[in-house]
């Protein structure tokens, strides 16, 4: 009979434990909404491929080409719409002083590219962001695998390169620089290293 | 024979006895009132969030890339409380899966990745965007949105990446991934430290 109760008393307090806890789980249910939205966009790709037609001679006189004809070829490779600038600086060799102006850099007359303080613009420099044929558009490179020729006439200027320059090593660079065409102008990006696309 | 006929009345008169015996002890002294039927409505918190983006094939910083603003509109039948998180995330590799460990949360600084435009009213607390959020130390409030009222609340104005912040990341289709993720609650009983500052994405 004692047996009987105890068995009883175990069940029943069983019973309250499965009934508290079915409590604290529908306390838990409380009212509520979610909703989750997933956006994905691939990001465009500013990039350039150059070739140089460098005049192979080891030893030059002032006149005397440096690049033959197509200087240098730039290949658009990018997937948005892009601008494109080119910078030409002379150096003596192992040395960091800029002598640009002992090299004469002309163009043949209808040449795309426009100068600009230190560098040449592809159909020029646009100035405002306005979508309109004297700004963007037409600075735009529009397509992938467009090529464009920076056919550069470039010589030692003979009336500044005397004797004194005989013998010497001087270093040309050029550096082409390309952008997105839109959102951003030339002159905003004085301050970005164009390697990381960030602030210097 | 008498006797046999005396036996026969007694046993009749026994069974009559136990039937209304029996049926008397049904008879208890009860009385019975029913109340009127009580019926419980349970609330309900419910938002339907919409927004368009600009269709595009690849983007570049600055350029926008929403079309319409994300809105929430209220159809809770209850009042309610909302709040949301705006997570970004590139994924250098197109073909790579997306990293959860790797998400990262819109705040209210603006050494982000991406720029967003967040709606009015909006209070950011503990990685969530809490609509009209009121701080109270360790806590957040929001404000109240009636259920009765079918009330449209704007979350995402305008989404673009920072070109301040975005560099080359030395790839071809680099991939941006955004994720918002918005919950709303019951207003009473319950508050937003009791069901966690952050919200599983995963």
């Amino acid at each position: 009979m004692k047996k009987n109760l105890k068995k009883k008393i175990i069940l029943l307090s069983g019973a309250i434990v499965v009934l508290l806890a079915g409590l604290v789980a529908t306390t838990l249910a409380w009212l509520t909404d979610t909703k989750t939205s997933n956006i994905n966009f691939v990001m465009g790709d500013v990039n350039y491929e150059c070739q140089f037609n460098i005049n192979s001679d080891s030893i030059v006189v002032p006149g005397q080409p440096l690049f033959n004809a197509d200087a240098i070829t730039i290949t658009n490779k990018s997937t948005v719409a892009t601008n494109v600038r080119v910078k030409i600086t002379v150096t003596e060799k192992d040395k960091t002083d800029l002598i640009t102006d002992i090299v004469e850099i002309t163009f043949d007359e209808n040449s795309d590219w426009v100068n600009d303080g230190d560098y040449w613009y592809y159909k020029g420099k646009p100035t405002s962001l306005t979508d309109d044929s004297a700004n963007i558009s037409a600075a735009t490179v529009p397509s992938v695998g467009d090529v464009l020729n920076f056919n550069v006439n470039m010589t030692f200027d003979g009336s500044k390169v005397g004797n004194d320059y005989s013998g010497k090593s001087y270093t040309i660079t050029i550096v082409v620089e390309g952008k997105q065409a839109e959102y951003v102008l030339w002159e905003n990006m004085a301050n970005i290293d164009f390697t990381t696309g960030l602030a210097k | 024979m008498k006797r046999n006929a005396k036996s026969l009345i007694s046993i009749i008169a026994l069974f009559i006895l136990a039937i209304t015996l029996a049926t008397s002890s049904y008879a208890w002294l009860i009385s019975l009132r029913r109340s009127s039927s009580i019926v419980f409505v349970s609330g309900e918190v419910r938002y339907d969030l919409v927004g368009n983006l600009c269709e595009q094939d690849y983007i570049v910083p600055e350029k926008p890339l929403i079309n319409d603003p994300y809105i929430l509109t209220n159809h809770s039948s209850v009042d309610s409380e909302i709040r949301f998180q705006l997570f970004y995330q590139f994924v250098t590799d197109a073909n790579s899966p997306i990293d959860n460990e790797k998400w990262n949360g819109f705040d209210d600084t603006n050494n982000q990745q991406i720029k967003a435009s967040i709606g009015d009213d909006w209070v950011y607390f503990k990685g969530c965007w809490y609509y009209g959020g009121i701080i109270d130390g360790d806590s957040i409030s929001g404000s109240v949105i009636k259920g009765s009222e079918s009330t449209s609340i704007t979350v995402l104005e305008s989404l673009s990446v920072n070109g301040d912040n975005y560099g080359n990341m030395g790839n071809r289709n680099v991939k941006l991934i955004i994720k918002i993720a918005f919950q709303a609650k019951q207003k009473d009983y319950v508050e937003w430290n009791e069901l966690g500052f952050a919200i599983d994405i995963s």
